[in-house]
């Protein structure tokens, strides 16, 4: 199948079920909302080694915000229940109640509550005040410039991680064009993130290494420096390839942006065929096949 | 379905309406609780001697012609719709759980006493005490909303320990009086000694400023998210009445705050709105 003459591959992307919240930072003008949002979802580009998978899901107009004022929605997705909860505690506490101005509120409607104010209350020592404003709980924290106001939980939901497509073009100038074409339609997507830095990653890995001590290591088919070792995926003409990797808070959600980066990128000359990562359907619950997917009415 | 009980003649005494409550009486046929005994001292005078019965049990009682000598209105009411057509005595909606109570006139003293939920909206004035504990017991009013049109008689929010006190009037003497936590908000003045041993919460005062105690301390007006809430909120869940009026007129929230009552915990905030 092809796309504006780009090649389509018959796979699939597979994905996996995470656990997801997202928290709305608002503060006095968007730009301190957006300093706050980029420290908390620093360093989080994949559940590997960071502990969490973040990211800006998008920017909010005063009129989103339960305060009125500017702020940022933040999506955060772990592999488990407890993971999430310390990442939220130490990325809330360490890059939000810092940050000039801010407040942070629950994103979600419901959910699984895991805490937030509840536990970074405590650096009021003892001069925190809670307050109930219809029916729902916040912290406010003594701090030198006023208040840090949090509200007390926030909801978790199951949510699918590691949704992804994969872009082999004839050049890096061409890969990295769709990569970016792709990453500013999937955006647009409600309730998605692409956690790596542009939403762009450039060492894809499979599972596993030579080396024991690793449980991932450089996915060599795909390494264009490699190329024409049997194990090579790539073929003449292929010089480049880069992936961008989507979480959210739904499978459709995900579907939705997949299918979004999936047609944006196919406007790009110079781009030869996307395909997917997956290892062989046994790992992941989620499937997302590239050609049901563009089958999707287009949302976005 | 609504229920509406019309005063036949006036009470000879104070006469508790303890039970007479849309939750209970739902399940009653007509008859049932014309029978249903009122306390009046030692007598036991049957609900129909005071009031015609009419319409259908159901999750709606109205009161209507009500005189201040019955109490204890919607008292321990758990869910449904109580209105008051008139003047209601004391005790009304103490110990309210869940539901709505409405009083189309002023109430009595302790009114809300023991609240825990649910939401009582005066339009006349109400008595002293309102959402206060009682003598014996450590906490007063411990959930739920009051609002009050006109206004508050002394000692308001005594021991109040969670919800929120909406006065549109005047509070008297000793408003927020050892509050324990929750909110108080007066549109209009507050009498002498507001905030006397408050220990945690928060009252605002709409109106002139009041003259505190020494053992209240100034502190910055820093409060700005928690009052962007609090505003929206209150825009968005308060109807028309003095109260919301009051708090709609300014576009924006600023004035001064104080931190007390040092002489107690010392972490109650009183809110000065200009």
């Amino acid at each position: 199948m092809k796309l504006n003459g780009v090649f389509i591959e018959d796979t699939f992307a597979e994905a996996f079920g995470m656990k997801a919240a997202r928290i709305v930072v608002t503060a006095r003008d968007a730009t301190w909302a957006r300093h706050a949002g980029q420290a908390a979802t620093g360093f989080a580009t994949s559940v590997i080694a960071c502990g969490c998978e973040a990211g800006i899901e998008r920017e909010l107009d005063a009129g989103e915000t339960p305060d009125g004022r500017p702020g940022v929605a933040l999506l955060f997705f772990a592999v488990s229940t407890k993971e999430l909860a310390k990442q939220i505690e130490r990325r809330v506490g360490q890059c939000i109640l810092t940050c000039p101005g801010t407040a942070a509120f629950a994103g979600l409607e419901a959910g699984e509550p895991l805490p937030m104010g509840k536990a970074l209350r405590y650096f009021g020592d003892g001069f925190q005040i809670a307050k109930v404003i219809g029916g729902r709980r916040y912290w406010r924290v003594p701090v030198m410039d006023g208040e840090f106001l949090c509200e007390e939980t926030t909801p978790m939901v199951k949510a699918v991680g590691g949704g992804n497509l994969i872009f082999v073009a004839a050049s890096a100038a061409a890969a990295l064009a769709a990569a970016e074409r792709a990453v500013a339609a999937l955006r647009r997507v409600p309730g998605v993130i692409a956690p790596f830095p542009g939403g762009v990653v450039r060492s894809g890995s499979k599972v596993g290494s030579k080396y024991k001590a690793l449980p991932a290591s450089t996915n060599d088919a795909w390494c264009p420096t490699l190329r024409g070792r049997p194990a090579s995926a790539l073929a003449e003409g292929e010089n480049c390839v880069l992936e961008t990797v989507i979480d959210g808070l739904t499978a459709d959600a995900v579907a939705d942006a997949m299918a979004a980066g999936l047609r944006a990128a196919c406007e790009v000359d110079g781009l030869r065929r996307v395909t997917a990562g997956n290892y062989g359907g046994k790992l992941g619950q989620f499937h997302f096949k590239l050609r049901e997917i563009l089958e999707r009415a287009p949302c976005y | 379905m609504l229920l509406r009980l019309t005063l036949r003649q006036p009470p000879p005494g104070r006469i508790s309406l303890a039970g007479i409550v849309p939750d209970r009486l739902a399940t009653m046929s007509t008859a049932e609780i014309e029978r249903l005994p009122l306390r009046w001292g030692r007598e036991t005078p049957a609900l129909g001697e005071f009031f015609s019965v009419a319409g259908t049990p159901g999750p709606h009682l109205v009161f209507e012609g009500m005189d201040a000598r019955f109490c204890d209105a919607a008292r321990g009411m758990a869910a449904g719709e109580c209105e008051i057509e008139g003047e209601a005595g004391d005790f009304v909606a103490a110990e309210l759980a869940g539901g709505r109570v409405t009083v189309r006139g002023s109430v009595g003293a302790f009114a809300a006493s023991g609240m825990r939920g649910g939401e009582l909206h005066v339009s006349g004035d109400a008595g002293e005490r309102l959402g206060a504990a009682l003598p014996w017991l450590a906490a007063g009013m411990q959930g739920g909303r009051v609002i009050v049109d006109g206004n508050a008689g002394a000692r308001c929010g005594d021991k109040l320990r969670r919800g929120e006190i909406l006065i549109g009037g005047d509070a008297g003497d000793f408003c927020a009086a050892r509050m324990v936590a929750g909110t108080i908000a007066v549109a209009g003045r507050a009498g002498a000694h507001a905030g006397y041993g408050m220990r945690r919460g928060t009252l605002l005062l709409f109106g002139a400023g009041v003259a505190l105690s020494p053992t209240f301390v100034e502190t910055a007006f820093v409060s700005e998210v928690y009052l962007r809430l609090l505003r929206r909120h209150w825009r968005a869940s308060l109807g028309e009445g003095a109260f919301a009026a009051r708090a709609n007129e300014a576009a924006e929230w600023c004035g001064r705050r104080w931190l007390g009552d040092l002489a107690s915990d010392g972490r109650g905030e009183i809110i000065v709105l200009t």
